[in-house]
């Protein structure tokens, strides 16, 4: 019988361990994945970390090693799904469209990814705020980071200098709102109905109402 | 009895508001409140129950002041400009008891965040009446939006204690009430208007 070439041959031995960290950064993966679903279903302050070794099916020793604690374990959930959306929302915005079709594109982008992950969605806009100092200044840095972005509408409009200082956060805070309520609410299968208004409401100041309830009716742009 | 229990609202007050819900035990109350523990179980069940019950309380106290003041004669735009002067006037009266109110809910569990909401639910109310006087087509989320700007922001300057130099946010929450119901225009010129020289209470 005539044997296979050498390189399909089974190599001799086993296969060498995964480096550590690499077992530890998939391991703090798992958690984070059975923990996000935890903090979403009993809240902030319903979890316990009984609950999220339960969860993720390891050991307290095994937790301890990836996490600090509950408000670390949160912290850490928080990050990556921010991130994450961060990533979807950049790769739903045209690098070269003008600022208004900027706008549009990442508000459809944010609606979808709700849409599509409302239990990462609860704890990014609704537990992060019950979780206490660390959290909800994480939280604000997340807002901060949007402020300039949406600040440069102000180049489109000629009594752009006239628009109050805090316009921006307070817009991001309202939309922030109008999110975390239908998700408090159980609405999210409606979520992306909301888009025509928060394009009103978020454009308007810059481009006056009329245009912003135009673009807030135009269909998607094809993909 | 009701001696006692004002005791104790007072005392939750005070702590809760300076050093946050998490890091208050009910021993400590119980300490500044001068009452043992049967004494404080003759009026709440638990820790949580006597914050809500508290919360209540203070937020009726501050919404029959901005009821009043949004029942009043005149234009939608004065009165939710009386209503924010108001609140803000209450707000700084007492930085313990503003945080109590819009900081430290978010971390004292599900009922107290559920009151909390129904109370931003009466603030739609008020600046979703604005559409009676609006030509402009808009629907309740505009008014869900700007209630929910409103405690994001207050939610921040309770935290930094920056509620002190709150008049002008308070100009320029103003200007993004009016705009989408009255127009630019009169947006505008609610970033110079003074407070209504009212007596309050």
């Amino acid at each position: 019988m005539a044997s296979l070439p050498d390189h399909l041959m089974p190599a001799s031995g086993k296969l060498p361990p995964l480096p550590r960290e690499v077992r530890i950064e998939h391991q703090r993966r798992h958690v984070i994945d059975a923990a996000s679903v935890v903090f979403a279903k009993r809240g902030y302050p319903g979890t316990t970390i009984d609950h999220i070794v339960a969860a993720a099916r390891i050991g307290f020793a095994s937790f301890y090693d990836l996490f600090d604690g509950k408000e670390d374990c949160f912290l850490q959930a928080y990050e990556r799904i921010v991130k994450r959306a961060w990533q979807e929302i950049a790769a739903a915005v045209p690098a070269e469209a003008p600022w208004t079709e900027q706008v549009c594109a990442a508000l459809r982008a944010v609606l979808a990814a709700i849409a599509a992950a409302p239990l990462e969605a609860r704890l990014a806009l609704v537990e992060v705020q019950t979780a206490g100092p660390r959290a909800l200044a994480r939280y604000e840095q997340t807002h901060d980071a949007l402020v300039p972005l949406l600040r440069r509408g102000r180049e489109l409009g000629p009594r752009a200098a006239e628009l109050p200082a805090t316009l921006e956060e307070a817009t991001i805070g309202g939309v922030a709102w109008l999110l975390h309520q239908r998700l408090v609410m159980g609405e999210v299968e409606e979520i992306e109905g909301l888009y025509p208004e928060l394009v009103e409401i978020v454009l308007g100041p810059y481009l006056g109402e009329e245009r912003a309830a135009e673009l807030a009716a135009a269909p998607p742009p094809p993909a | 009895m009701a001696e006692e229990r004002a005791r104790i609202a007072a005392a939750t007050v005070a702590l809760i508001g300076s050093r946050g819900y998490r890091q208050t035990s009910l021993e400590q109350i119980l300490a500044a409140a001068a009452v043992d523990e049967d004494g404080f179980a003759r009026h709440f069940a638990s820790k949580e129950e006597c914050f809500v019950a508290v919360w209540d309380e203070l937020n009726a106290a501050y919404g029959v002041l901005a009821a009043r003041a949004f029942a009043a004669a005149g234009p939608w735009r004065e009165r939710i400009r009386t209503v924010a002067w108001i609140t803000l006037d209450y707000l700084q009266a007492d930085l313990a008891r503003t945080r109590f109110l819009v900081l430290e809910v978010l971390n004292a569990g599900e009922i107290a965040q559920a009151h909390r909401d129904l109370a931003i639910a009466a603030e739609v109310e008020m600046i979703d009446a604005g559409r009676e006087e609006s030509t402009a087509e808009l629907s309740r989320a505009t008014a869900e939006h700007l209630a929910g700007a409103v405690n994001e922001m207050l939610i921040r300057r309770a935290r930094s204690g920056e509620i002190q130099q709150g008049a002008r946010v308070l100009r320029e929450l103003m200007y993004m009430t009016v705009r989408p119901y009255l127009g630019e225009e009169a947006a505008l010129e609610e970033l110079s208007i003074d407070p209504p020289q009212r007596i309050l209470g």
